[in-house]
C-alpha cells in the first residue's frame, strides 16, 4: 500500500508531465506540424474509447458474465471496417463546413436548425454525464484501493471532490485555453495518444505478469480454475437466450458508440486533419482494442485463483499486483487506470462545453439584446460549462452509482449515442431526410431513452418513487419504464435500445416522408449525400475580377461582427490574422474573389467559436454589400463556375454557401423593380395628362379654324369641304381620311350628299340620297342623335362590292333644334369611342350648324332680293 | 477482389455473421479454450484484413 500523499503526488506528477507534453507541442509549431502529420497520433487518440470501463470494468464484467465484455469491442471492430466510406464522408463534410461537434454536424445537415442542435446537445449532455461519473468513480476507487482505504465507503467529500477540481483545472488547461476556430487541439491529442499508450502498456504489463509471472501461461492459469468457473469465464453470460440478445444489442450499440459518442466524434472527426489518416485508424484502433482485451479473461481467472473477492472484480487489475506486492507495477496500473479515465473526462467535457456554449448559450445570448455584452465571455462560459459537467458528474457518481457496475452505467451513454444513428445515417445517405423528421425522431428517441433508462436509475436511487418501476405511472402496468408495452423479457439495455430506436427511426422516416423539405434544406442534403463526389477543386480562384472593393471597409465590418463575441483586441487580431493569411494586408482594394475567401475564412473563425448555425446566421445579419460589390460577386461566381468542371450536385453545393446572400440580393432586386415600376406608372400618368392637354389644345385650334372658315365669304360647299378636311386630319381623332356631309331635305325627309372626301364612287352613287331612318346616316337624321358604330353591322343598310370593314361616326348638324345636315366620318373597325371624341364632334357640328343656317338664310335673302 | 470497394462491406457482413447469434451457436459447442480462440481468432483475422486493405498506400 502507498501513502495518500505519495499517490496524490504521483497523480499530480503524471498530470503535469501530460500537460508539459501538450504545452511543448502547442508551443513548438514544427513539432506540432510533425505530430499532426503522423496518422498513429490520430489513431491512438481515437482509442480514448477504451476508458476505465475497459481498463477496470472489462475484467469485472468477464468475471461476472464471461465473454459478455467482448461485443463492446467487436462492434467497433466491425464498424471501423466501413470507415473509409462513412468516416471519410463525415470528415469531408467537416472540412467543407467547419464542423466543431456532433451537434454542429447534425444541425448543419438539417437546415442549420438550432432546434436540432439543442436536442443533440441535451442528449449528449445527459448521456455523457453518467459516463464521466463512472470515470470519476474509477479514479476515486483506485485511489482508495492503492492507499489501502475502504472500497465500499468512498471518500467522495475529500478525495473525490479534490480529484474533480483538479480534473476541471487540467481540462481547462488542456482543451479550453482559447477559442479555436477549428477546435483542433494538437497538444491535447498528443497527450491523449500518450495516455492511450500508457493504459495499453499498463494493462499488458499486468496481464503478462498475472499470466506469466504468477502462472506458467494461459493454459496453466485456466487449468488452475475449477471446471465450472472456467466454463463460466469463457461463455457469454449465462449462456441463455437473454444473454445472446444482450450480446447482439451491445454489438450494435457499440457500433454506434465508436463514432457517435461525443468524444469519439471529436477525436475521429473534428481533430482529423488529413482524411488519409483514417486508413491507419481502420486497422490500428481494432488492433489496440484486441491487444487491450487479450488479457481480460486471464486477469479475471487470476483474480479468482488468487482468491480475490468477486465483489471487487472491477478492480482485479489493481488488486493483483498489490496482492503480489509489486509496487512499481501497481503504480503503473494505477496510472494506466488514471490515464484511461482522465483522457475520457478531458475530451468529453471539452466537447460538451463546446456544444453547450455554441448551441445552448449562444442562441439565448443572441435572442435577448440585454445579454449581447455577454457574447464576449464565451471562453469563460466554456470554462464554467466544463466545471459544471464535471461537478454534475461528480454528484451523479456520488449519489447514483453506488452498488452498480461500471459497465451498466456506461451503457447509458452508448444508448444515448444510438439516438444519433437515424439522423446521421439518414442525413448521409438519404436525400429526403428533413429537419421535421430529425426533430421528431431525436425528440421521441431522447424521450424514450430517458424514460426507459434514466427513470429506472433515478427510481432505484430513491429520487423517484419505486412504484414507477413496479406498477407503472398511474398504476398503468403497460407503461412500466423497464417493460414498456408489456415487453418484459429483455434486459434494460436491449429494452431501451429497441424502443428508443424504434420510435426514433419511425418518427424520422414518417416526418421526412410526410412533411415538406425546404429548398435550402434540399441543397444541404444534396451536399451531404454527395459529399464524397467533391474533391479539393472549387477553391475560389485568385484572378477573378478587378480590385475595386475597399479592404479596410470590409475588415472594419468583419471586426465589428467579431466584437460581438470577442474583445476589441482579439477581434482586431483575428481580422488581421485572416487578412494576413490571405495575403491581403498590403492591399487597399481587393477583388470579389478575395472578398469571398475573406468572408469564408471569417465564417470559419466564427463557427469555431459559436457553431456553424449561429455563425451563418450572424454573417447573414451583419454583412452588407453595395450594388457594385454584388455585381462583382456575381461576376466572380460566374468565372469560378466557368473555371470549374463541376457536376450539377457539386454546383449546388458551391451555390448553397451563399444561398441566403443571393436571396437577400434578389429581394433587393425585387424592391428596386417595384420602385422602377412605380416611376414608370407616374411617367405614364404624366404622359396621359400631357396627351390630354395636347388634345384639348389641338381640338380648340381646330374648332377655331372651323369657326374662322364659317366667317369667311366662301360658298357653303367649299366651307363644308374644308371643315370636313380639317376634321379628318385631326391627329388625335382616329378617323380615316374620308367622309361626307349630307344636307337634310325636310320636305321629303331625305338626306342629300352635299360634300364628300375620298368616298368610293359606288358609295357616292348609293348614298346620293338617303331616306331618314335608313342606314347609319338616316338613323342619325331621324333620331337627331350622334350614332357610333365600331363595325359594319345590321344597321348598316348600304353595301357594295369591295367594301372594307369599318366603323362610323354619324353626327347630326342642327340649329335651334332643326336638323340641317348629317356629317359622317369613317373609323377603323373595332375602334372604341370616347367622351372627348363625342364632345369634340358635337362642337364641330354646332359650328357647322351655324354656318349652314347662315348660308341658307343668305340664300333666302338673296332669292327675295332677286324677286323684288 | 480485395481492391473492390465492396470488399469491406462483405467483410463487415461476414464478421457480423460470425459474431452474430446464429454462428455464435458454433462457439457455444466449443470447449473453453476453443471459444477464446474462436472469438479472438476471428477478431485477429478482421484486423489483419483491415491492415492488408488499408495500410498500404494506394
Amino acid at each position: 500500500m502507498f501513502a495518500t500523499s505519495t499517490v496524490f503526488l504521483t497523480f499530480l506528477a503524471y498530470m503535469a508531465i501530460l500537460f508539459g507534453i501538450a504545452q511543448l507541442v502547442e508551443r513548438t509549431p514544427k513539432l506540432s506540424a510533425y505530430l499532426a502529420a503522423r496518422p498513429w497520433v490520430y489513431a491512438l487518440s481515437i482509442t480514448v474509447y477504451c476508458t476505465s470501463w475497459t481498463f477496470y470494468g472489462s475484467v469485472g464484467l468477464a468475471s461476472r458474465e464471461g465473454l459478455a465484455f467482448l461485443p463492446t469491442y467487436l462492434g467497433p471492430t466491425l464498424m471501423i471496417g466501413l470507415w473509409w466510406v462513412v468516416l471519410r464522408k463525415i470528415v469531408r463534410i467537416k472540412e467543407q463546413r467547419s464542423i466543431t461537434s456532433i451537434a454542429d454536424f447534425i444541425s448543419a445537415r438539417y437546415n442549420r436548425s438550432q432546434g436540432v442542435a439543442i436536442i443533440v446537445t441535451l442528449i449528449a449532455l445527459l448521456g455523457t454525464v453518467p459516463y464521466i461519473s463512472i470515470q470519476l468513480k474509477a479514479v476515486v476507487t483506485s485511489f482508495s484501493i492503492i492507499t489501502g482505504g475502504s472500497t465500499t465507503d468512498l471518500d467522495w467529500g475529500g478525495l473525490g471532490f479534490w480529484a474533480s477540481v483538479l480534473l476541471i483545472a487540467f481540462t481547462v488547461l488542456f482543451g479550453a485555453r482559447r477559442l479555436d476556430p477549428t477546435e483542433r487541439h494538437q497538444g491535447m491529442m498528443t497527450a491523449l495518444a500518450v495516455e492511450c499508450v500508457v493504459k495499453l502498456v499498463a494493462f499488458l504489463s499486468v496481464g503478462i505478469f498475472a499470466t506469466y509471472g504468477l502462472h506458467d501461461g494461459v493454459g496453466e492459469l485456466l487449468a488452475a480454475l475449477p471446471a465450472a468457473d472456467l466454463d463460466q469465464l469463457t461463455r457469454v453470460g449465462s449462456g441463455e437466450t437473454a444473454a445472446y440478445t444482450r450480446w447482439m444489442t451491445v454489438l450494435f450499440v457499440s457500433m454506434a458508440g465508436i463514432l457517435f459518442l461525443p468524444r469519439q466524434f471529436h477525436t475521429a472527426v473534428v481533430e482529423n486533419c488529413n482524411e488519409q489518416h483514417i486508413r491507419t485508424a481502420i486497422w490500428l484502433v481494432p488492433a489496440f482494442m484486441l491487444l487491450i482485451s487479450l488479457f481480460v479473461v486471464p486477469l479475471a481467472a487470476a483474480g479468482r485463483v488468487a482468491g480475490l473477492p468477486p465483489a471487487m472484480s472491477d478492480f482485479y487489475v489493481l488488486l493483483i499486483p498489490l496482492q503480489a506486492e509489486q509496487q512499481g507495477l501497481s503504480v503503473l496500473v494505477f496510472l494506466g487506470g488514471l490515464a484511461a479515465a482522465t483522457g475520457m473526462i478531458i475530451v468529453s467535457s471539452v466537447t460538451l462545453a463546446t456544444m453547450s456554449t455554441n448551441h445552448l448559450l449562444v442562441p439565448v445570448l443572441n435572442r435577448f439584446e440585454s445579454l449581447h455584452p455577454l457574447k464576449r465571455y464565451l471562453l469563460q462560459a466554456r470554462w464554467v460549462c466544463i466545471a459544471g459537467v464535471i461537478l454534475v458528474s461528480y454528484l451523479f457518481a456520488r449519489e447514483l452509482t453506488e452498488g452498480r457496475s461500471l459497465a451498466n452505467i456506461g451503457m447509458l451513454g452508448f444508448c444515448a449515442a444510438l439516438q444519433f444513428v437515424p439522423v446521421i445515417f439518414g442525413g448521409l445517405f438519404w436525400i429526403k431526410g428533413n429537419k421535421a423528421g430529425a426533430l421528431m425522431g431525436l425528440g421521441l428517441g431522447f424521450g424514450v431513452w430517458f424514460y426507459t433508462l434514466m427513470v429506472p436509475l433515478l427510481a432505484q436511487a430513491g429520487t423517484l418513487p419505486i412504484s414507477l418501476l413496479t406498477d407503472g405511472p398511474w398504476q398503468q402496468g403497460w407503461l412500466r419504464p423497464e417493460a414498456l408495452f408489456g415487453m418484459d423479457r429483455f434486459d434494460s439495455v436491449t429494452h431501451s435500445a429497441f424502443w428508443s430506436l424504434f420510435f426514433n427511426s419511425a418518427a424520422y422516416l414518417l416526418g421526412s416522408v410526410l412533411l415538406p423539405q425546404k429548398e435550402s434544406e434540399f441543397e444541404l442534403a444534396n451536399s451531404y449525400v454527395h459529399a464524397l463526389r467533391f474533391d479539393n477543386r472549387g477553391e475560389v480562384v485568385d484572378h477573378c475580377g478587378t480590385e475595386h472593393i475597399n479592404r479596410a471597409e470590409k475588415a472594419a465590418e468583419a471586426q465589428s461582427l467579431l466584437e460581438h463575441y470577442f474583445s476589441h483586441k482579439i477581434a482586431r487580431g483575428k481580422v488581421r490574422q485572416i487578412t494576413e493569411g490571405l495575403g491581403l494586408l498590403s492591399k487597399d482594394a481587393i477583388s470579389a474573389a478575395e472578398l469571398l475567401r475573406f468572408q469564408r475564412e471569417l465564417e470559419r473563425v466564427l463557427a469555431g467559436s459559436i457553431g456553424t448555425a449561429a455563425a451563418h446566421k450572424a454573417m447573414r445579419q451583419n454583412l452588407s454589400y453595395s450594388e457594385v460589390e454584388s455585381e462583382q460577386l456575381s461576376h466572380a461566381y460566374a468565372e469560378i463556375l466557368a473555371n470549374l468542371k463541376l457536376s450539377p450536385d457539386e454546383l449546388m453545393e458551391r451555390l448553397s454557401y451563399f444561398e441566403e446572400r443571393d436571396r437577400i440580393q434578389r429581394e433587393h432586386t425585387v424592391a428596386l423593380e417595384q420602385r422602377v415600376a412605380e416611376r414608370e406608372q407616374e411617367i405614364q400618368a404624366r404622359r396621359r395628362v400631357e396627351t390630354k392637354l395636347e388634345q384639348i389644345v389641338q381640338s380648340q385650334q381646330l374648332l377655331n379654324e372651323v369657326l374662322r372658315i364659317t366667317l369667311e365669304p366662301l360658298p357653303l360647299e367649299e366651307a363644308l369641304l374644308r371643315s370636313l378636311d380639317l376634321v379628318s386630319r385631326c391627329s388625335w381623332l382616329p378617323v380615316e381620311p374620308k367622309g361626307g356631309i349630307f344636307l337634310a331635305n325636310t320636305d321629303n325627309e331625305q338626306l342629300e350628299l352635299f360634300v364628300h372626301l375620298g368616298l368610293d364612287p359606288q358609295v357616292q352613287a348609293l348614298c346620293r340620297r338617303v331616306d331618314y331612318g335608313y342606314c347609319i346616316c338616316g338613323m342619325a337624321a331621324k333620331n337627331q342623335n350622334l350614332i357610333f358604330t365600331d363595325r359594319v353591322d345590321g344597321y348598316h343598310g348600304t353595301h357594295y362590292e369591295g367594301m372594307t370593314p369599318h366603323g362610323h361616326y354619324a353626327i347630326p348638324i342642327e340649329y335651334e333644334g332643326k336638323l340641317l345636315a348629317v356629317m359622317v366620318l369613317y373609323l377603323h373597325e373595332g375602334h372604341r369611342h370616347t367622351e372627348d371624341e363625342i364632345d369634340f364632334l358635337e362642337a364641330i357640328a354646332n359650328a357647322l350648324g351655324g354656318l349652314i343656317q347662315r348660308k341658307q338664310t343668305e340664300d333666302v335673302l338673296h332669292s327675295q332680293k332677286r324677286e323684288t | 477482389m480485395f481492391e473492390k470497394p465492396e470488399f469491406p462491406v462483405l467483410l463487415f457482413v461476414a464478421a457480423l455473421l460470425f459474431f452474430g447469434w446464429p454462428l455464435m451457436e458454433i462457439a457455444r459447442m466449443l470447449p473453453p479454450m476453443g471459444r477464446l480462440v474462436y472469438f479472438f481468432g476471428i477478431w485477429a483475422v478482421v484486423v489483419g484484413f483491415n491492415f492488408f486493405l488499408f495500410h498500404r498506400t494506394r
